[in-house]
């Protein structure tokens, strides 16, 4: 099924059961799968890499090593955490490859000692029900894209897997190779690096 | 209800800094029930921490507010078209090959193991050949060297 519409028996299944699906050759349960994470995982690759064409390269990657290893794949480890754990891993290594950083600086001053509270309220006066158009909430998406972006790249993968993936700092731990307390130590300064972030951005607004 | 509350556990007073230092873990309910309890009780006398928290939650909703990146029908199709051309090419099967080829991986192992056993008399015939070839050497040395004296 390459047409592009949605199986509706294939969605109520789980992803392990849709793994094992795929082991045995069936390609729409694939596609499920792809449909599932598409975004997902497009999402994590480019908080990593922060180029659209790289992310699909590496997500489009990502979904083929889940077929070829699907036969592979022990259902006591969480699906998510499993295909998270290959892109991350592709991900790193194309990182590595183009010694890429992806950082912005926040070396210059922030001007006027803002603290950010000030595009917090902002946005979150936009969440809770105020009417916003298509160009208020492109304003907010953008905003917080540049905030993301000048957080180390460590602290950025971390915390949108926090955020946007609404993931146990455990089930990071696994994807990240490293200890709970760790991630809870990276989670915190990855808010504190944001927090910066947009007094750096709320300043730039400002002058 | 009687239950819960024996559950419950008792809020044990903490300081400032303590809390501070909790906070990025409270809004993730990362904590245990006992800190939770802690932090809980701090915040609702302190009105510092009390802001310090509501700040840390509008961080979190902030990230949360993201809509990350959205597939294309183009991503979608040319992964599908990458799996469908993988997935032909090995048969239509493809998980009854990865067992042929395991399979084959292991006669392989065998066939090199066997190989191994076979060459082992080979070895010992050469060095067999060897050892001769030196004493007939040596003999033919002492026969010219020192038969004359």
């Amino acid at each position: 099924m390459v047409d592009g519409a949605r199986n509706t028996d294939l969605k109520a299944l789980g992803d392990e059961q849709l793994i094992a699906q795929v082991v045995a050759g069936c390609d729409p349960a694939f596609e499920e799968l792809l449909f599932r994470y598409e975004n997902p995982i497009l999402t994590f690759c480019y908080t990593f890499v922060r180029n659209r064409e790289t992310a699909e390269d590496i997500a489009q990657e990502t979904f083929l090593r889940v077929y070829r290893n699907a036969a592979r794949y022990q259902p006591v480890a969480k699906f998510t955490t499993w295909i998270y754990k290959i892109a991350a891993n592709l991900c790193l290594n194309e990182l590595k490859k183009g010694q890429l950083r992806n950082c912005r600086s926040l070396d210059e001053p922030a001007g006027r000692n803002p603290d950010g509270t000030r595009i917090i309220e902002h946005i979150a006066d936009q969440k809770h029900g105020r009417p916003s158009t298509e160009a208020e909430k492109h304003e907010v998406q953008e905003l917080i894209e540049r905030a993301l972006a000048y957080l180390p790249d460590d602290q950025r993968t971390t915390l949108v897997m926090v955020e946007y993936h609404h993931m146990l700092y455990e089930e990071i731990a696994e994807i990240e190779g490293l200890t709970v307390s760790g991630i809870k130590m990276r989670v915190k300064r990855a808010r504190e690096s944001l927090r910066e972030a947009l007094k750096f951005l709320e300043a730039e607004n400002n002058t | 209800m009687s239950d819960q509350a024996t559950t419950q556990p008792k809020p044990q007073e903490i300081s400032c800094a303590q809390v501070r230092a909790l906070l990025s873990e409270y809004v993730d309910c990362e904590l245990t029930v006992q800190d939770r309890a802690n932090v809980q009780n701090h915040l609702a006398l302190c009105v510092k921490c009390g802001t310090e928290s509501s700040r840390m939650t509008g961080l979190k909703e902030l990230v949360q507010l993201w809509d990350g990146l959205k597939s294309t029908p183009n991503f979608h199709e040319k992964v599908m078209q990458q799996y469908i051309s993988e997935s032909r090419m090995m048969d239509s099967k493809p998980f009854t090959d990865a067992a042929d080829q395991a399979r084959q991986g292991t006669q392989r192992q065998e066939q090199i193991a066997e190989d191994k056993r076979e060459a082992r008399p080979n070895s010992l015939a050469t060095l067999v050949a060897v050892a001769l070839a030196v004493a007939a050497t040596a003999v033919l040395i002492y026969f010219l060297f020192f038969s004359n004296r």
